[in-house]
Formats: structure tokens, sequence, C-alpha cells
């Protein structure tokens, strides 16, 4: 314990706080502004690290990756588009409450949201990281199965205005996941012969051909124009009496960050879906979730960022990355002679201090940042249209482009512009289709090695990690239909 | 559901048959227990096609009716100009797109932020004239600058120049 205090005076030095201040202040830009995304950022950065010490290296890094993924709030809040998969729920809520002429206050929520969930995210990061990674590494294909089933029946919830919308979204959703090569024994689906579609559809142009590319379209044809937008407030324009109020909201969706961040693929893109999903459950009133309901900022906002150190276990000690960003920071480890895994622990402690403070005062970094930004950012929303769309546009197609220096990833997103166009204006939820692409391919690939694994399928039930989640889903499932059930039998009384 | 649902219902009928027929018809290699690449293909594709009938055969309600109307009845000659221009944006979106390859990132993108400028916008004042060619040229370079220079990405340099 004492070495994680002495890793603290390295980290408390002008030049540590100066290298923290780039990391994060480069991270936010790249996490604000469409097309760029905290994967770039970190690739971009990464090499100029060579040339420096391990710690300031190490501390620039850790800012970049809290300030890349924290910086999707502000377009996810002010123009409903997600600069990454960890913000998409950000903006079921956020952007209306923003064009409901609250751009300030949407704001307010997401940021302090944000650091309570990348709070929580350090203290689980600080004191469990070798217990939580130790059990992760246990569990078996089946457990991660059954797992993610878990998570894909809350398409039900994210479904429960009109639950066929909803779950045919969410069908489709996984099934655009399965174009191109196949899990385990590499066969192409669904690529009629076409080179380019072998790859299949990466999320980067799906999420912005789906909101960036619709939205913009969308609003340009609504010409609604945002007549009061209240940029005085006070403070945080949020009341602690609020934040309060949210604590079961927050602790539910910090845990399921921290839980599924983790877990290997599913990190924060696909935890702020399942959170927000699991608070529109419990909500007394989930009918208003979608137009602009702040528990919805909490649970999102908070569950993206505690993911942040829950990412950072399995890679700091077991030497797996999660997802691409956490992968470039395990290339950032290696560069500088480090080797994650089980001895880092006990080879270079003061690394992973430095980390793990590294982690933190970016946190905080980053919300100061924000905070700072707080009345500035929603300004984006008075500048003309015209001058707005047309540079969104550019660089939706640029950030696209940007991501494997291919024009075929451009034509993709604007595919699923005009899907995402076509089922909003037929009002199909587009969070279940994002969710199902985000766990299509994870639950394939472990539901076929569990089925390689086992004898029969009964093996699913005899695991007793994978029982209890199979019994959750199930549950999930039935509370779900019975409660549309009954809403739908009160609505036909009351007619 | 609405006459757009049915007209989904459709496509996704067609979608879900093309699903398991690609799922029946393919070739693929076999592994002790594994199901294979078929699985979740058969899965979506059966989904696919309960939901596109739930879609055709589900009644019409009266909220979907009601819904309808209130789409119909909103400003219908406002919408429709608006409608035309967000299809003319379209249609310019996928002309830059096409000869982004052609004319090269900054030909195209200059004159796609100046179109698309002029299109979105709803009144063209002097000011609008003399602003936008200064935003377009502007906009692009630093666009170009960014990508091109700080972050290394090569931008397509077009064929034509």
């Amino acid at each position: 314990m004492v070495e994680i205090f002495e890793a603290l005076g390295e980290v408390l030095t002008l030049h540590s706080l100066l290298f923290l201040l780039v990391g994060c202040v480069v991270g936010i830009l790249f996490g604000v502004i469409p097309g760029l995304t905290a994967t770039m950022g970190l690739a971009l950065i990464l090499p100029f690290t060579f040339a420096l010490e391990p710690t300031h290296g190490l501390i620039l890094l850790m800012g970049m990756y809290v300030g890349g993924i924290s910086g999707g709030l502000v377009a996810a809040t002010l123009l409903g588009i997600p600069g990454t998969p960890s913000s998409i729920a950000t903006t079921f809520d956020a952007y209306p409450m923003s064009k409901n002429g609250e751009p300030v206050r949407a704001m307010g929520i997401g940021i302090g949201a944000s650091v309570i969930g990348g709070t929580v995210g350090f203290i689980f990061l600080i004191f469990l990281s070798p217990i939580i990674a130790q059990f992760a590494v246990q569990l078996t294909p089946a457990d991660f199965a059954s797992l993610i089933l878990l998570s894909l029946s809350l398409i039900a919830v994210l479904s429960a205005d009109n639950m066929i919308k909803g779950i045919t979204a969410g069908v489709l959703g996984v099934g655009v996941s399965l174009v191109g090569f196949a899990p385990i024994d590499g066969t192409a689906r669904l690529t009629f012969g076409s080179i380019q579609m072998q790859a299949g559809v990466e999320i980067l142009p799906l999420i912005m051909g789906l909101f960036a590319v619709a939205i913009i379209h969308s609003e340009v044809q609504n010409d609604q124009v945002i007549e009061d937008i209240n940029l005085k407030v006070k403070g945080m324009a949020v009341s602690l009496k609020e934040v309060v109020k949210n604590k079961f909201n927050l602790l539910r969706s910090t845990l399921i960050g921290v839980g599924l961040g983790i877990l290997p693929g599913m990190g924060s893109g696909a935890s702020n879906l399942i959170a927000y999903a699991q608070t529109k459950q419990y909500s007394r009133s989930p009918e208003k979730f979608g137009k602009g309901v702040p528990e919805g900022i909490y649970s999102a906002e908070s569950s993206n960022n505690s993911a942040l150190g829950g990412a950072l276990i399995p890679m700091l000690t077991l030497g797996i990355p999660g997802d691409a960003v956490t992968a470039l920071l395990l290339g950032g480890l290696i560069i500088h002679g480090i080797q994650p895994g089980p001895l880092l622990m006990a080879e270079n402690p003061e690394i992973v201090n430095v980390v793990y403070w590294g982690f933190f005062f970016s946190i905080l970094l980053v919300f100061v940042l924000q905070l700072l930004g707080l009345r500035i950012f929603p300004r984006v929303l008075l500048m003309p249209k015209q001058y707005l769309f047309s540079f969104l546009l550019v660089m939706t197609v640029v950030g696209t482009f940007a991501m494997n220096h291919r024009m075929f990833d451009v034509w993709v997103m604007i595919v699923f512009g005009i899907i995402g166009y076509i089922l909003m204006k037929a009002k199909y939820p587009l969070a279940p289709l994002v969710l199902g692409f985000v766990l299509g391919p994870l639950f394939e690939d472990y539901f076929r090695r569990a089925l390689m694994d086992m004898e029969t399928p009964v093996g699913f039930l005899t695991s007793p990690l994978s029982a209890i989640f199979l019994i959750l889903t199930v549950s999930v499932l039935l509370i779900t239909f019975i409660q549309e059930i009954k809403k739908t039998q009160t609505k036909r009384k009351k007619n | 559901m609405s006459i757009a649902d049915r007209y989904i219902g459709l496509v996704l009928l067609f979608i879900g048959g093309i699903a398991v027929y690609v799922a029946m018809t393919m070739e693929h290699p076999t592994f002790n227990n594994d199901p294979g690449p078929t699985l979740m293909l058969n899965v979506v594709g059966v989904l696919l096609i309960i939901c596109s009938f739930g879609l055709l055969l589900f009644p019409k309600t009266k909220k979907d009716d009601s819904e309808e109307e209130k789409d119909k009845s909103s400003d219908q000659v406002f919408t429709r100009k608006r409608t035309l221009t967000m299809f003319m944006l379209f249609l310019a979106f996928i002309a830059y797109v096409f000869l982004l390859d052609i004319l090269g990132f900054i030909v195209a993108t200059l004159l796609f932020l100046m179109i698309s400028a002029w299109l979105i916008s709803v009144e063209r004042t002097r000011t609008f004239y003399f602003v936008t060619p200064i935003y377009s040229v502007v906009t692009c370079f630093a666009i170009y600058y960014v990508f091109q220079d700080i972050l290394a990405v090569s931008l397509p340099s077009g064929v034509l120049f």
C-alpha cells in the first residue's frame, strides 16, 4: 500500500501534470469532434511516448484514454452523434434534453455522472483488480455465452414501447454483425462474392450512419429551431439532491460498467447500453425514457466511465486488452519494455501504481476541463445550421475513411444512414439494433466454443454461473412481457 | 402497424429468406460438436421472418392512425420544401463521396461544403455569399491539414489533378 503513495509523488510533479494536461485536452478534442476517435488519438500519440520516460509516456496515454472516451459526451449531448460506441446511450436522453433547450443541464449531468463512474472504476481498479482478474479468467465459454444472452435479453427491455419493432431492430443488428468471416472456422457469410464485405461491418461506419448521417438529414428536413437555449444556469446545473435521488441508478450503472469493462470485447461500448436498459427497466416511468430524462444520462455516462477502469484490470493483470483502445495502451506499455501480465504487479509495481494514479488524475482533470467547457461547448448549437451540418457531414466521411483508408467503409456508412433514417421515421428504436450488433458476434463465438467443449447443451445448466445467468435471462424476458401485456390491457380498458 | 411497417416487414421477409437460403446452401468445415457458421444465420433468418410476419399481420391500431394523421397535418407545404432540401443534400452527399476519388479531397470537399451550405440555408443574404466561400476554404484546408499532416491519414488525391 505504501508503494501506491510513493508513486503518487512521481505523478504529482510539474512535468507529469503537464503531460497529463496535454493528454486530457487532446483526448477530449478527439472525443468531441465527430469522426475523430479515442483509438485514433492514442494511435497518433503512441509513437511520441517512445522518446519519453515511462512515467510521462504512460500518464500521457492515460489522459488521452480517459479524455477520448469522456469527450464523446459533448457530441452525443449537443449533436446527437456518439463519437465513440461508449456514448451511444448518452444520445438517447441527453440529446432530447439538449433539444428541449437545456444543453448545459444535460452536459452537467453527464459530467457529474462521468466523474462518479470514473472514480468507482478507479476504486475497483486499485483494490480489487487481482481478485477480479482471476475470477474473470475462470469463466468458461458457457458462462460467457449465458451472460451475453442475458445482456441480449435486454433488447426486450429497450423495446418496451413497441415490442415487435424493438425486437426486429435487435435481430437486424445481430444479422448485420454476421456479414463477413465467421468466428472459429473463418467461413465467409453473406458476402455475396465481394472481397470488401469479407471484413464485415465495423462499428464506426454503423454508428456514424445510424446516428450522424440519419440525424443530420432528419434535422435538415425538420427545420425545427431551438428557440430558447438556456445557457445561464448556476454551477453544474445539477443539484446534489438530484444526484442523491439517483444513487441506486448510479450504483447499479457503475457496477455494470466495471463488470462488463473487465470482460473482453464488452467494454464501455456495450456497458452503456446495458446499464441504460437496466435503468429503464427499474424506472417508475420508463415511458419517459428517450425524451430527455436525467436518469438515462446518469446511467449511460456513469457506466461508460466506470468501464474504463474495469477495462484496465485484465489489461494490467493478465495482459488481455478488452478492445482496440486498451490494445493500444498495452502497446504503450510494451514500447517502454514493460510486459503486462500476471507478473507485472510483482516485477514492476511502480509502473502499475503510476497507471492507477494517472487514471485517477485523468478523471479529475477531464472533469475540471469539461466543467470549464460547460458553458462554451453548448454554444455550438448557436452556430448556423448550414455551416454546422455541412462540416459534420464532411467529418463523418473523413473519420470513417481514416479508420481503414477504405472508401468502402464510407459507402457502408451511407447505407446505414438510409437504414437509420427509415427506422427513425418509422419509430423503430435504434438502441436494440446497436446492442444486437455489438453482442451478436460475441455470443456466437462463446456459444459455439461452449458447445465444442461440452457433450450436450445441458452443460449450460450444470455450470452454476451459466445456470444463474440463464435463469436471470428467462426472468427478464418474462417480467418484460408480463409488463407489456398489462400495459396493453390497461390501455384497452381506458379506451 | 402503419403502412411503412408493412413495407419494412416485406423487406425483412426477403432478407430473412435470403439468410435462411444462404445458411442452407453454404459449405463450411465441421468440427466436433460445433453447430457451424450456419447456426446464427438460421436463427437470425427465422427470427426476421417471424418479426416480418408480426409487422405485416399485426392489426392497425388507433394509435397508428392518430400518429399518421399527426405526421400529415404538420405544416405540409413547408415540410415538402424541407424534404426536397433533404433529398438534394443527400444527393450532394452521395455525389461528394463518389467524386472524392476522382476530384480528390480538396476540390470535392470545397464544392460539397459550398453546395451543402447553400442547400441547407434558409435565407441567403449578402453576408451568406461572402462568408460561405471563406468558411469552405478554411474548413477544407483545416481538415486536410489535421488529417493529412498531423494524423498521417492519406486522403484521396484524385485522378484528374
